[in-house]
């Protein structure tokens, strides 16, 4: 624990990125707890109350606490970038390490499976079929993993490619090692540094795409909210009732900044010459 | 005329919390047209030198000291204290580099012609067209015999020895009075490696150029440089005239150094200096060859020794230097 | 030192050596065949140590990598212990595998930078049924490098070059091998370290009775390591014979300009 303190603490952007996501996540999952309202509790007498002592951020159109629906917001889109996050990397790893281990025609056929992929116009078809009316939070994060997988097995790919041509592998090779040790022991960890930056860097990408999908107001649905949810609902009067928008834009951003910062932290740190050092 | 003075320079990286000393009290001086040999092992700080020399220290790296530089015009810089702006007008056009990892240092993305034309357009001044001709030229006059296809080639194309002489012909791009090679032959192959010399040794004829020379090949040093500065750890141990240190080297480290080449050359069994390179982190007290040294007394473990005049040419930093004359 | 008495038995035989590499290139769209080694062969008895020594490019390296099983011979045999390593399936070939273990010149990069110098060289020592216990084993390989035993808890670059090249030839030993390639093994060393690392192989070769195949291009190396000698130019064997003979009265040309290279007394 004190390791990973030490090592937060070695770089600037991991730092202030830790401290931003650390202070997000806290909120959104204590705050329910903490907040004397419900999130979708609706109270029409005290519609629209601009920012006050006992509504700190005021209320929306049903006269539900603002503060209390953004923790419940970043709840479900934390919750939706992560895991979509997890199934993308398993899907693209594990398709990135077959490329570049069988090579020949099952690499090309993958590869040209993710360029297909990648041409997808991958928002229209999500509006397509949300459109279409089903939509539920496991079929977003669904659709946003399938959607999302290529970049990293791409990377991997090339990783794993170069660093198979290096002496040190060729070294296991020549000890005797099994293929499947060779992967797991000396190719994977090697290429894990680059897969912890992107998933990173993914997930504040898909959370800035399903902040645009729930905008549109084809994500997630009430009575849930996410953090776009909840952007869209001041969309009616956008200076008259700023700061059901603002407060919540906030949040978007800074969570995207905030995964942003740590994954351009851990590309320094994951360097092997500084994990080595600490 | 005194080209390049270097007055008690110190280089300490603070990167890691706590200040270690890459460089510690550095002097020597360089006239118009002499070659100087930095000769040392691997992380003596021969390249943090290099780097010292044209104000190109990474961050977290500070100098103290002085060095001094005339250009071509007589106007003296402090590269400590200069401006970029000044540095880079230095750079290139007075000082050349080529840097350790030749291929490195070459732009992968962009045709070798294309990097010698951009450094000469930027440079010079002269117009395009003209500058692609110059370049072409260039990569003759750095012994590549197929210019034209150098000239639209890739770095990655090139084999080592093409590479060094690419990296070569952006060095002298700017028709710098100063040339710095840091270990240029380190990566070729013996052939390479004496033509790659040659070419050196003509250029510097042709155009008068001044060299600093870095290896760690002392028969290299011994045939082709005026100077021989002796880099032990970042102290210098030795600094003189090729021919003095050669007859009678003084320090005991450049002793053993020589020991080995000439074994080597006489077809013998050399013995090897016993031990590592002492660390920079964790040097040890005193002199810092101590640990090695086979002449090494109980003063050499508690005081460092300071930089004494052999002759006018020649000084060595130890408490027991051998006899010279 | 000749070495290569008629009792002892070959180890290494390689035939009429081929190696084609087809280098592509999507743009400009070119298809070259490299033809890096021309038809070369020599064997090396059990003890003995040979040296290819040719300029960088002349195809050495392939040699090797051919030998270790690295890179397919388009045509010629190779053979170890009279079994042809390329005909050997998988299984057959992880067996013989620790026995050739390669030294590579670029030494920093042979070891893993995730693993400490007792992973690394425990991983080794593990691919072979062994009866000391793995830390003992691990000291006393280092110990045989000339190294101490503190420097098992670091990692790869943490050391010098010296001492990373070092930790590569105590891996190659936990293996037991009887062979060693030694791909330029002190060319990117410092002078001083070049030489320990050159004596240290000259003793591990007594006491582990091990034979190597040394490439190199440095000529001064070689002669210090070697019993016999084949120079290579373009793919082929231009010169071949023992050691000092053909070092202190070369035939051909290339030969006599490789030798010449290597004194610098007289640049021009
Ligand atoms: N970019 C860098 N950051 C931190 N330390 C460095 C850097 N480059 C070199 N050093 C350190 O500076 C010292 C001198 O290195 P260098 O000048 O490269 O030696 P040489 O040229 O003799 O091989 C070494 O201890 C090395 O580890
Ligand atoms: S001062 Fe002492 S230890 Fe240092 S080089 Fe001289 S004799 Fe050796
Ligand atoms: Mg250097």
């Amino acid at each position: 624990m004190k390791r990973i303190v030490n090592i937060i603490c070695s770089d600037k952007s991991l730092y202030a990125g830790s401290i931003l996501i650390g202070i997000i996540i806290i909120f959104s999952l204590t705050g329910p707890f903490l907040s004397p309202y419900n999130y979708s509790s609706q109270n029409l007498s005290e519609a629209l109350q601009s920012p006050s002592i006992s509504h700190p951020l005021g209320t929306d159109y049903y006269g539900r606490d603002v503060l209390a629906r953004i923790m419940h917001g970043g709840q479900i889109t934390l919750g939706i970038a992560l895991l979509a996050t997890t199934i993308a990397v398993l899907i693209g790893m594990t398709i990135g390490l077959i490329s570049a281990f069988v090579g020949g025609w099952l690499d090309r056929i993958l590869m040209r499976l993710v360029d297909i992929m990648l041409g997808f116009p991958k928002l229209f078809i999500i509006l397509l079929v949300i459109g279409m009316g089903y939509s539920s939070i496991g079929l977003i994060i669904l659709f946003l993993a399938i959607f999302s997988w290529m970049e990293i097995a791409r990377i991997v790919r090339s990783e794993v490619l170069v660093i198979k041509e290096q002496l040190y592998i060729k070294s296991a090779e020549a000890i005797g090692l099994r293929r499947r040790r060779i992967i797991f022991i000396h190719i994977l960890p090697n290429v894990m540094g680059t897969i912890i930056v992107s998933s990173v860097l993914l997930i504040s990408t898909l959370i800035l795409i399903e902040s645009s999908i729930s905008f549109l107001g084809l994500g997630v649905q009430p009575p849930n909210a996410s953090w776009g949810t909840i952007l869209t609902e001041g969309r009616i009067d956008p200076i008259g009732t700023w700061w059901i928008s603002v407060f919540s834009g906030i949040f978007i951003i800074a969570a995207i900044i905030g995964f942003n910062l740590i994954g351009d932290g851990l590309r320094n740190i994951l360097d092997p010459k500084f994990t080595g050092n600490s | 005329m005194s080209l390049l003075t270097v007055e008690n320079l110190s280089v300490i990286n603070s990167s890691s919390g706590r200040s270690i000393s890459i460089l510690k009290n550095i002097s020597f001086s360089l006239n118009s047209g002499e070659t100087l040999a930095v000769i040392g092992e691997t992380g003596s700080g021969k390249s943090m030198l290099c780097r010292s020399i044209i104000g190109l220290l990474p961050p977290c790296f500070s100098c103290s000291g002085n060095i001094c530089y005339t250009s071509s015009d007589n106007t003296k810089t402090s590269i400590i204290s200069a401006e970029e702006s000044d540095l880079l007008n230095i750079r290139g056009k007075e000082i050349g580099v080529v840097f350790q990892e030749a291929v490195a240092s070459l732009n992968p993305v962009i045709r070798c012609g294309k990097q010698i034309t951009d450094v000469l357009y930027v440079k010079s001044k002269i117009d395009k067209n003209k500058a692609a001709k110059q370049a072409r030229k260039l990569l003759e006059t750095v012994g590549l015999s197929e210019p034209e296809r150098i000239f639209h080639a890739y770095p990655h194309q090139l084999s080592g020895g093409m590479a060094q002489r690419v990296a070569l012909a952006l060095a002298i791009a700017g028709e710098p009075q100063l040339l710095i090679a840091d270990e240029p032959s380190s990566s070729l192959d013996s052939i390479s490696k004496k033509y790659y010399l040659n070419l050196l040794n003509r250029l510097k004829q042709e155009n008068n150029l001044t060299l600093i020379l870095v290896t760690h090949d002392v028969d290299e040093a011994l045939s082709f440089a005026d100077n021989i500065l002796v880099l032990y750890a970042g102290n210098i141990s030795e600094y003189g005239k090729t021919g003095e240190i050669q007859k009678a080297p003084a320090h005991p480290y450049t002793k053993a150094l020589l020991n080995i080449a000439h074994a080597l050359k006489e077809n013998d069994l050399p013995t090897p200096i016993p031990g590592e390179i002492s660390s920079l982190t964790n040097p040890p007290s005193g002199c810092r060859f101590h640990p090695r040294c086979p002449k090494a007394q109980d003063i050499c473990r508690l005081k460092e020794p300071s930089s004494i005049d052999i002759s006018d040419y020649h000084s060595v930093r130890c408490f027991f230097p051998a006899d010279t004359m | 030192m000749q070495a290569g008495t008629t009792a002892s038995k070959t180890l290494l035989e390689v035939q009429d050596l081929r190696i084609v590499y087809q280098q592509k290139d999507t743009f400009p769209a070119t298809d070259q065949t490299v033809h890096a080694v021309n038809g070369v062969s020599f064997s090396i008895r059990q003890g003995e140590s040979f040296a290819i020594v040719g300029r960088s490019g002349c195809g050495k390296t392939s040699i090797a990598m051919s030998a270790l099983g690295f890179v397919k011979p388009s045509a010629g045999t190779i053979s170890f212990m009279g079994k042809n390593i390329w005909q050997l399936d998988r299984k057959e070939l992880r067996r013989l595998r620790p026995l050739i273990q390669p030294v590579f010149q670029d030494y920093g990069n042979s070891l893993n930078p995730r693993m400490t110098v007792n992973k690394i060289i425990t991983e080794a020592l593990l691919a072979q049924p062994n009866d000391q216990t793995q830390l003992d084993a691990v000291i006393q390989l280092l110990d045989s490098v000339g190294l101490d035993s503190e420097i098992r808890w670091r990692f790869p670059h943490q050391l010098s070059g010296g001492q990373k090249q070092r930790i590569n030839i105590a891996r190659a030993l936990a293996l037991n091998p009887k062979l060693l390639i030694l791909d330029e093994p002190v060319s990117s060393q410092d002078l001083s370290a070049g030489v320990q690392l050159i004596e240290l192989l000259n003793r591990l070769k007594q006491t582990y009775e091990l034979s190597y195949l040394l490439i190199s291009h440095n000529l001064s190396i070689v002669r210090l390591l070697s019993d016999r000698i084949a120079i290579m130019k373009d793919g082929v064997f231009i010169e071949r014979g023992p050691a000092e003979t053909l070092l202190q009265h070369p035939s051909d040309n290339y030969t006599k300009e490789l030798i010449d290279a290597s004194n610098l007394t007289n640049l021009s």
